[in-house]
């Protein structure tokens, strides 16, 4: 879809659903799924550069889902509006590009939507094959709760379908 | 400022830009390298276990996961090395359609590697984030060549990271000609863009340190080496793949978890772009001969510094090599050859971006993996860093640790390490003592 006629809003679910609480974000998204209001796109993410910007990419705002290891308890969910920490707790890893890096990137190539919010939850077990843990799972729809209510916010002022960007 | 006459030790913990986790440290005396070691703690791996027991036709997904960035190398060795084993030739459509893979895999991996790894050092910047600020059109479009690389990679192999479409005998299902032909319009800019590349890295400024290397890469007699060929060295060595174990041995050294490897008569050697450059210049098609030359890079460039030119090259033979292959293109009657396991060993190399990666299995007539053996490049180019920062550290005693430790990492750079396939890297420590 050209830049110009993306919807506004873009909610990246990070991860991959198959490395057990790495499973997270995509899990949100599912959660998302049943009720996505008009002018705000849903997008998967492995968390590969080029594609992280691309969806960041022509968007005024963003929420961006994610499991992290920030040292809280499993299952916490936090909300990290613009910076925040966020950047450092994404950072990890000494030679991968990932969520923190695109976020840069795109601020740098002047792609950054004029708001991100960064939902994470706290995770823990990233084994193979594994679902999520307990605590992550209990935490999705409470993470998804924190979207919907970031989302309403945003869409009373930013109208859907009007990205001018 | 530390004076050069003093004995100091340099730690780098971790070293950053590169693949994996790696320490370095350096030990001077009385302005004298004593000792240099480049540490890889990232644990070891244990594949070539793992793979024990499992059927041959798993060796390809199996090995893969040895590294995201580098998976169609993994998978062109091991089924390359099993149908040795089984005496399969892969030719015409499926052999074109290989060699289109590894084409996109150099394209992402290079492209990543100039850009977002390697420039920053010539230009003074921590990362990549401040080229893209004060050089937005050319990151822009860097992004958009790598992003056409993982393309590649997707349309042959199902999938950019971990392809899923690769196995023993060729494809589970090939291509449409018309998907390809979709790369097409894109392959086209990304040639004109590849020109643009090599003239901004040939322009950065590269320190003089030339070095008698012995390269050693695979060797076509009629290609550009990717998936085949002779092994090669620039010290006369012309063998085939299967004699790699005669001539290379693998050392565990007690400071790094991957092993290290050397030539059992001449020592040190290096693999990647600037051995399979430098082994293969005539192979290169005249116009991407002309345009290394017309940026000053001509056969027999032995600075490792400039292996980012060297990659700029490729990533424009990788484009034009890939245009070729999608305009002759026709689907194959079949998207892979019959297989039929029988006992036997197999051994192949394949030239990953980063530089030969062997592998040898060992058979039996149930088709089951019975030994395992992987030669990734970066192990193989270990004793080679060593030795260049032996070389390079001296010249610059007068810096403090950190600046110190910053050369070194620059160095160690050149090589695009990989170390999550070597351990199957970087913390730098200087001691002046």
């Amino acid at each position: 879809m050209p830049l110009e006629r993306r919807p506004a809003i873009a909610v990246i679910g990070v991860g991959n659903a198959l490395r057990g609480d790495d499973g997270a974000g995509p899990a949100v998204l599912g959660r998302l799924r049943a009720e996505c209001p008009a002018g705000v796109e849903l997008c998967e993410s492995d968390g590969e550069v080029t594609g992280l910007l691309d969806a960041l990419s022509g968007r005024r705002a963003a929420i961006v889902v994610d499991a992290v290891c920030s040292g809280a308890e499993a299952g916490t969910v936090h909300c990290w509006r613009d910076d925040g920490p966020a950047l450092a707790v994404l950072r990890s890893s000494t030679h991968a590009l990932g969520v923190a890096d695109a976020l840069a990137l795109a601020e740098a190539l002047q792609r950054r939507p004029h708001r991100v919010t960064v939902v994470a939850i706290e995770a823990r077990h990233f084994a193979p094959g594994e679902p999520l843990s307990p605590p992550v799972a209990q935490a999705v729809d409470p993470a998804a709760a924190v979207v919907r209510r970031e989302l309403a916010h945003w869409l009373q002022e930013v109208p859907p379908c009007t990205s001018s960007r | 400022m530390t004076r050069a006459d003093q004995s100091r030790t340099i730690k780098v913990d971790y070293l950053a830009r590169v693949e994996g986790e790696g320490a370095l440290t350096i030990r001077l005396k009385g302005g004298v390298v004593e000792d240099v070691k480049l540490r890889i703690f990232e644990p070891p791996r244990f594949f070539e276990a793992f793979l024990q027991g499992r059927s041959f036709a798993e060796a390809p997904d199996i090995t893969a996961r040895i590294c995201g960035i580098c998976p169609v190398a993994y998978m062109m060795s091991a089924a390359h090395a099993v149908e040795r084993a089984f005496g399969v030739e892969v030719g015409g459509a499926l052999r074109e359609l290989r060699r289109l893979l590894y084409c996109g895999e150099w394209i992402e991996s290079h492209v990543l590697h100039i850009f977002m790894l390697h420039a920053p050092d010539f230009l003074g910047y921590d990362d990549a984030i401040q080229i893209a600020r004060d050089h937005r059109e050319l990151v822009e479009a860097a992004l958009r060549l790598k992003q056409l690389g993982n393309d590649i990679v997707t349309a042959v192999g199902g999938r950019e990271i971990h392809p899923v479409n690769v196995r023993v005998g060729g494809f589970y299902k090939a291509p449409a000609a018309a998907d390809l032909q979709r790369l097409r319009e894109r392959l086209v800019w990304g040639c004109g863009f590849a020109r643009q590349a090599l003239e901004f890295v040939a322009g950065l400024p590269f320190p003089d340190f030339e070095q008698d290397y012995t390269f050693v890469s695979l060797r076509h007699h009629l290609e550009y080496p990717m998936n085949e060929g002779r092994l090669a060295s620039s010290r006369g060595l012309d063998c085939d793949v299967a004699a790699f174990e005669e001539h290379i041995e693998e050392r565990h050294v007690a400071y790094s978890n991957a092993l290290q490897a050397t030539l059992r008569d001449g020592g040190h050697y290096m693999v990647g772009p600037l051995a399979r450059f430098n082994l293969n210049y005539e192979r290169l098609p005249a116009g991407v001969r002309a345009a290394a030359a017309a940026v000053g890079l001509g056969h027999g460039c032995r600075n490792p510094f400039k292996s980012i030119i060297v990659r700029a090259v490729e990533v424009l033979y990788a484009l034009e090599e890939a245009l070729r292959i999608i305009d002759a293109y026709q689907a194959p009657p079949r998207p892979a050859v019959p297989v039929q396991p029988r006992a036997g060993e197999g051994m192949a190399c394949t030239e990953a971006p980063r530089g030969i990666l062997y592998h040898h299995y060992r058979i039996g007539d149930d088709g089951l993996i019975e030994s395992a053996r992987i030669v990734p490049p970066t192990a193989q180019n270990q004793r080679a860093i060593e030795e260049d920062l032996r070389r390079l550290v001296p010249r610059y005693l007068r810096l403090s640790d950190a600046g110190l430790s910053l050369q070194c990492e620059r160095a160690i750079r050149n090589y695009d390490p990989c170390i999550s396939c070597a351990t199957h890297f970087l913390k730098t420590t200087v001691e002046r003592g």
